[in-house]
C-alpha cells in the first residue's frame, strides 16, 4: 500500500498545476475588473460610493477566504441555487481578489500628489485629461510592486480550492504524500513547483518596473 | 481553528437544510431513475483510499463504492474527498452516499445517519522497544505523533489527556515526524505501522499498545431512509457471505472481527 514518489506522481503535480495557475488567471481577470469598479467607488466625490466601497472592502477583507469559498460552493445550493466548483472558485477568488486589488489601486492613485492634478489643471486639461495624461500613468507605475506581490499571494492561496474539490498543487501533494509516506520530496518538489510561478511573476514585475521607469 | 470553522459550518448547513427543506432529497428510487450513485471516497487515507502507481483511486473503500454501484446496477461518480468537506459535500446534496473510514459518534450521527459497520480499523501506539510504555497510563513525557481528528487522536485524547501528543495534518506526515526523530511514538492503525516496517526494517515501530478496533460505517443523510435501509441489508448480506471479511483481508491483513449491527 505504500509505493514509491515516481515520475507518474510528477506528471499528476504538473496536472495539478494547471488548476493552481488557471484559478489565479480567473481571479486575477476577475478580480482586476471588480477591483478597478471598487478603487473608482472608493476615491469618487459621492459620499454613498465611499461608504459602500469601504464596507465591501472591510467585509472582504475580514472573513477568511476559507470561509467566502465554503459559503459559495455549500450555502447557495440550501437556498436551491447548485453551483458548481468552478463557478464557487471563481467567484469567491475574484471577490477575494478585488478587494485587496480595489485597495491597492486606491492607494496609487492617492499618491499621486494632489499638485500633479492642479498642475495639469493650470495647463488648461480637463478632468479627464488630467486622468488619463498626468495621474493614471504615474499610478500605474506605483501599482506595479504591490499588484504582482498580491498575485503570488493569490497564486499560493488558490490552494484553499481544495476544500471544493480542486485536486491543485498543494492537494495534489498531499494526495501523493499519503500513498507514498514521503513528504519532504512530495512537498519540495510543491515548493519549488510554487517558486518557479512566484518567482517568474516578481521577475516579470521588476522588468515592468524598469520599463516605466517607477524610480525615476 | 480549521476544524472549528468545520464545525461553524455543519452548524450552518444543518440549520440551512431545515429551513430549505429536502427539496434536493436524493432517496432509492432517485438513484435508481436516475442510473448513477456519487459516492464520496477518501484519496488520502490508505489503505482505505490513496492513489496507485498511476493515479488512480484504490483502497478498502474505493473497493466498497464499486461494488455498492454494481449491486445497486448503476453508474458509478466518485468523488475524491478530504475530512473537512466529507459531511458538507454529503448535507448540500452534492453526494448521496460518503464511505471514508468513518467511526460514528452520537454527535456525528446529529448530522447524518450511519449505516451497520462494514469494516474497521484497529488504532495503536507504536515505537522503539527501549521506551518502557505498555499502556495510556505509562505515558509520561514522550512525545506521540497523530494525525489530526482521527479515531486514533480522538481516543488517546480520551485515554491519556496530559500527554505530550503532536498533531498532523494526516498519517504521512506524523509518520515523517517519528522517523525524523521529532517525535518518540508513533500512534496510527497497525495496518500502517506494519506495512512500514517491511519496507524499512530498520524503523522501530512494535506495538506500545492497542487502543481498541474502531468500525467504519457509511454515510447518508437523514433524509434518504430507504438509501440506509438498502445499505444496511448490503452489509448484513456481506457480513453473512464472507465477502466484506475478505475485503478487509485483502486491504488490511486482518481478520474482521463480529461487529454488532446498526
Amino acid at each position: 500500500m505504500i509505493r514509491e514518489f515516481s515520475l507518474n506522481d510528477l506528471v499528476f503535480m504538473l496536472e495539478a498545476l494547471r488548476w493552481t495557475v488557471g484559478l489565479a488567471i480567473i481571479a486575477t481577470i476577475g478580480g482586476g475588473a471588480l477591483g478597478i469598479i471598487v478603487a473608482v467607488l472608493r476615491v469618487v466625490a459621492f459620499k454613498p460610493a465611499n461608504w459602500l466601497a469601504i464596507g465591501y472592502i472591510n467585509l472582504v477583507q475580514g472573513t477568511p477566504l476559507l470561509g467566502q469559498l465554503f459559503v459559495f460552493f455549500f450555502g447557495l445550493p440550501l437556498f436551491g441555487i447548485q453551483v458548481d466548483a468552478w463557478v464557487a472558485a471563481s467567484l469567491s477568488l475574484s471577490i477575494y481578489a478585488s478587494a485587496f486589488f480595489g485597495e491597492i489601486w486606491r492607494g496609487s492613485l492617492q499618491s499621486v500628489s494632489q499638485r500633479q492634478w492642479e498642475a495639469g489643471a493650470a495647463l488648461g486639461l480637463n478632468y479627464w485629461q488630467r486622468l488619463t495624461h498626468v495621474v493614471l500613468p504615474q499610478a500605474l507605475r506605483i501599482s506595479i510592486a504591490p499588484t504582482v506581490g498580491f498575485l503570488v499571494q493569490l497564486v499560493k492561496n488558490t490552494s484553499l480550492a481544495a476544500l471544493i474539490g480542486f485536486i491543485e498543487l498543494t492537494r495534489a501533494s498531499q494526495i501523493i504524500t499519503a500513498a507514498t509516506f514521503a513528504p519532504l520530496p512530495v512537498y519540495t518538489t510543491a515548493a519549488a513547483l510554487y517558486f518557479i510561478i512566484c518567482f517568474s511573476l516578481s521577475q516579470f514585475s521588476q522588468r515592468l518596473e524598469r520599463r516605466f521607469h517607477v524610480t525615476r | 481553528m480549521f476544524k472549528h470553522l468545520t464545525k461553524i459550518v455543519s452548524a450552518a448547513l444543518i440549520a440551512g437544510s431545515f429551513m430549505a427543506g429536502s427539496s434536493q432529497a436524493t432517496d432509492l428510487q432517485d438513484i435508481l431513475s436516475e442510473g448513477k450513485v456519487r459516492i464520496g471516497v477518501p484519496v488520502d487515507v490508505a489503505p482505505f483510499g490513496s492513489n496507485d502507481a498511476n493515479n488512480n483511486p484504490v483502497g478498502l473503500d474505493v473497493d466498497m463504492a464499486t461494488n455498492i454501484a454494481e449491486a445497486l446496477g448503476v453508474e458509478l461518480e466518485l468523488q475524491q474527498i478530504t475530512g473537512a468537506n466529507r459531511i458538507p459535500y454529503l448535507l448540500t446534496g452534492k453526494l448521496d452516499i460518503v464511505i471514508s473510514v468513518m467511526g460514528a459518534t452520537p454527535q456525528r450521527a446529529l448530522q447524518i445517519a450511519f449505516s451497520s459497520p462494514y469494516s474497521g480499523i484497529s488504532g495503536g501506539v507504536f515505537g522503539p522497544k527501549d521506551i518502557p510504555v505498555s499502556s495510556a497510563d505509562d505515558l509520561t513525557d514522550q512525545t506521540i505523533a497523530v494525525a489530526r481528528g482521527t479515531t486514533q487522536d480522538l481516543l488517546l485524547s480520551k485515554l491519556a489527556p496530559d500527554a505530550n501528543i503532536q498533531r498532523y495534518d494526516d498519517d504521512a506526515t506524523a509518520a515523517a515526524a517519528f522517523t525524523s526523530g521529532q517525535a518518540e511514538l508513533f500512534a496510527t492503525a497497525d495496518i500502517v505501522a506494519k506495512v512500514m516496517m517491511t519496507q524499512d526494517p530498520s524503523l522501530e515501530l512494535y506495538p506500545k499498545f492497542i487502543m481498541m478496533f474502531n468500525p467504519t460505517h457509511i454515510g447518508v443523510r437523514h433524509d434518504s431512509p430507504q438509501l440506509l435501509q438498502w445499505l444496511n441489508t448490503y452489509v448484513f448480506v456481506g457480513m453473512l457471505d464472507g465477502s466484506l471479511a475478505a475485503l478487509t483481508e485483502k486491504w488490511l491483513g486482518s481478520e474482521l472481527p463480529d461487529l454488532p449491527s446498526l
